[in-house]
């Protein structure tokens, strides 16, 4: 039966175009709308502050915590043993005081020294941490500070 | 018509069930962008078209009447994603540079129910043709993909030129034909006045 042939012709015809287009290969994005509602979800240019400052004052607990028993000296030991001890802002330095110089600055946050506050700061003022032994809370608070804009 | 089970994600999604959303994009994204190909016939804009349609169907997803046909609903709003490109954007669409556009948009622009209805034959069409067997399958190819004359084909085939025209093609014809019935596609829908015609 050679009935309504031209009409299937054609649309093979229009097939083989379809796929010489490319409208049947897809590089798109899956489920497009999901990209939108991250970006959304992520407050747009300042969105990484909402990540990276919870982030930092996450790494500052844990120094503060368990930074002491992790460096191991004698008067590290005696901060963890007092616990909260560390934070407060007239116990005496006992270590690394003058590793704390750039940081202890009034508002200077630029913790690696690029020139410019931003979230790469926040491993810099880690790092720095990690060898000071106290003022911990107030300098993690100096840096949310800087980088909310504050 | 959609079968229970995508009556069921149709509903769904129009309650904002998000999980019925992502089942209703797997089940039509090839259609869509048929119809996005269908509706611009500019091949380097489909993609954007497609994702801009498929956000503001998600954003409208509320809005959708779960008794009238899904991809009606979406080759309309492609059709909008497509027109206000044309009219916006003078130069580019999105990242896409427009080379001698001529907006479709208007008078002659046709109906979403007539884009949805091709996109759909097109890609049961495609399913079919992917049923068929090596042979059948390499016939299609060389004649109506790769365009060779019937001549050439018969070259390529080692096959009589009248056997193909008489007997290979109409089978596969008819092979496609039925596949795309059990499928519930009409023909008859996107070639109206073609229907019965006999080629010559």
């Amino acid at each position: 039966m050679r009935g309504n042939t031209r009409d299937i012709e054609q649309l093979l015809s229009r097939l083989a175009e379809a796929h010489r287009d490319g409208a049947f290969a897809s590089d798109a994005v899956r489920h497009p709308w999901e990209a939108v509602q991250s970006r959304k979800a992520s407050g747009g240019r300042f969105g990484w502050v909402r990540v990276a400052v919870p982030i930092a004052a996450a790494a500052v607990i844990a120094i503060v915590f368990l930074g002491p028993s992790l460096l191991g000296t004698s008067a590290v030991r005696d901060m963890a043993r007092d616990g909260l001890a560390v934070i407060q802002p007239d116990q005496p330095p006992t270590v690394a005081e003058g590793e704390l110089a750039v940081a202890s600055d009034e508002h200077d946050c630029d913790f690696n020294g690029d020139g410019v506050v931003d979230g790469r700061d926040i491993q810099a003022f880690v790092d720095r941490l990690r060898v000071s032994n106290g003022a911990a809370m107030e300098k993690s608070e100096e840096l949310q500070r800087c980088l909310l804009g504050g | 018509m959609p079968d229970r089970s995508e009556r069921e994600l149709l509903e769904a999604m129009g309650r904002g069930d998000d999980f019925a959303f992502e089942r209703i994009y797997d089940l039509y994204q090839q259609r869509v962008r048929l119809a996005a190909w269908s509706a611009s016939h500019r091949p380097d804009w489909v993609e954007e078209i497609v994702s801009e349609a498929w956000i503001r169907a998600f954003r409208q997803r509320t809005n959708f009447d779960a008794s009238r046909p899904f991809l009606v609903w979406m080759t309309g709003v492609v059709q909008n994603v497509y027109r206000e490109a044309c009219r916006k954007s003078p130069t580019t669409l999105g990242d896409v540079p427009m080379q001698d556009l001529a907006p479709r948009g208007g008078r002659d622009e046709p109906s979403p129910e007539a884009v949805a209805s091709e996109a759909e034959l097109l890609a049961a069409l495609d399913d079919c043709v992917r049923r068929l067997g090596p042979e059948q399958s390499r016939l299609v190819r060389l004649r109506f993909f790769q365009g060779m004359t019937l001549r050439s084909v018969a070259k390529e085939l080692n096959t009589p030129e009248s056997t193909l025209r008489e007997i290979r093609i109409p089978e596969i014809i008819g092979q496609l034909r039925r596949c795309l019935a059990s499928k519930g596609v009409r023909v008859e829908d996107v070639f109206p006045a073609q229907g019965g015609a006999e080629p010559q």
